[in-house]
């Protein structure tokens, strides 16, 4: 149903596998090394980096947009889910513990494209409109 | 939906005056190498305050109140559009939101063949 759409984050929890977070904060434009440079820092445990640091410096950062962003997908209607909980995520996917990569496979275009793929788009038609 | 995505990155404020003189624009987003990306508090209440030093606005606090609350409702605007193409079945782009924010499974290469 609509209300079982509203939302896509999942949230930033226990969940998350560490070695995906890191590859996706690398996306982000983060060192593929931060997470040595702040152990070596002396600042941050690996514990504390991924419990802490991630979420300060990636999600707690961006408050005012990212909750605004939050509020348009729930249609701000998520009384659990105010703009300053953004790391908890919400909606349903958070809810049923829907897989991450289900989320994107379901909702988001797919991020590579194979020959295959391309072929089975390109397919001849004949015989249809024209003469 | 491609196209929309494809111009996000470039959604900007117009930040006014209380007597509606235009003063300049405030950029909303960041590019990553995944997709684009909000932009941080501190750049966004920056980028408005230098604005306002620029142009020795009058009454600031009330200028740059307003600006970020344009700002929020631009951003929940884009919140509702995902939202409507999630309702109405259609897929968004890869670039839509950075695999970080979705939590979700990615492949880096966008093309394998």
């Amino acid at each position: 149903m609509f209300s079982d759409r509203k939302v896509m984050f999942r949230g930033y929890d226990e969940d998350y596998e560490h070695d995906d977070v890191l590859n996706h904060i690398g996306m982000l434009g983060f060192s593929g090394d931060i997470l040595n440079y702040a152990i070596d820092s002396g600042d941050w445990t690996r514990e504390t980096f991924f419990a802490k640091f991630i979420p300060e410096t990636v999600i707690n950062t961006r408050t005012i947009l990212l909750g605004s962003l939050q509020d348009g997908l729930t249609v701000g209607g998520k009384e659990a889910c105010p703009s300053d909980e953004i790391e908890k995520g919400c909606g349903f996917a958070s809810a049923l513990n829907i897989p991450f990569d289900a989320i994107q496979h379901r909702f988001f275009a797919k991020p590579d494209i194979c020959v295959e793929d391309l072929i089975n788009v390109i397919v001849p038609q004949y015989m249809v409109g024209g003469e | 939906m491609t196209d929309v995505f494809k111009q996000i990155g470039s959604l900007s404020i117009l930040v006014e005056s209380t007597s509606r003189a235009r003063l300049d624009t405030v950029a909303l987003f960041e590019d990553t190498s995944s997709g684009v990306m909000v932009t941080k508090d501190e750049k966004l209440d920056a980028d408005i305050e230098v604005i306002l030093k620029k142009y020795a606005v009058k009454h600031a606090n009330r200028v740059k109140e307003k600006a970020i609350e344009q700002a929020k409702r631009y951003i929940r605007a884009i919140g509702r559009i995902m939202l409507h193409a999630l309702a109405n079945r259609q897929t968004l782009p890869t670039n839509a939101l950075p695999p970080f924010f979705i939590n979700c499974e990615s492949v880096p290469a966008l093309f394998v063949v």
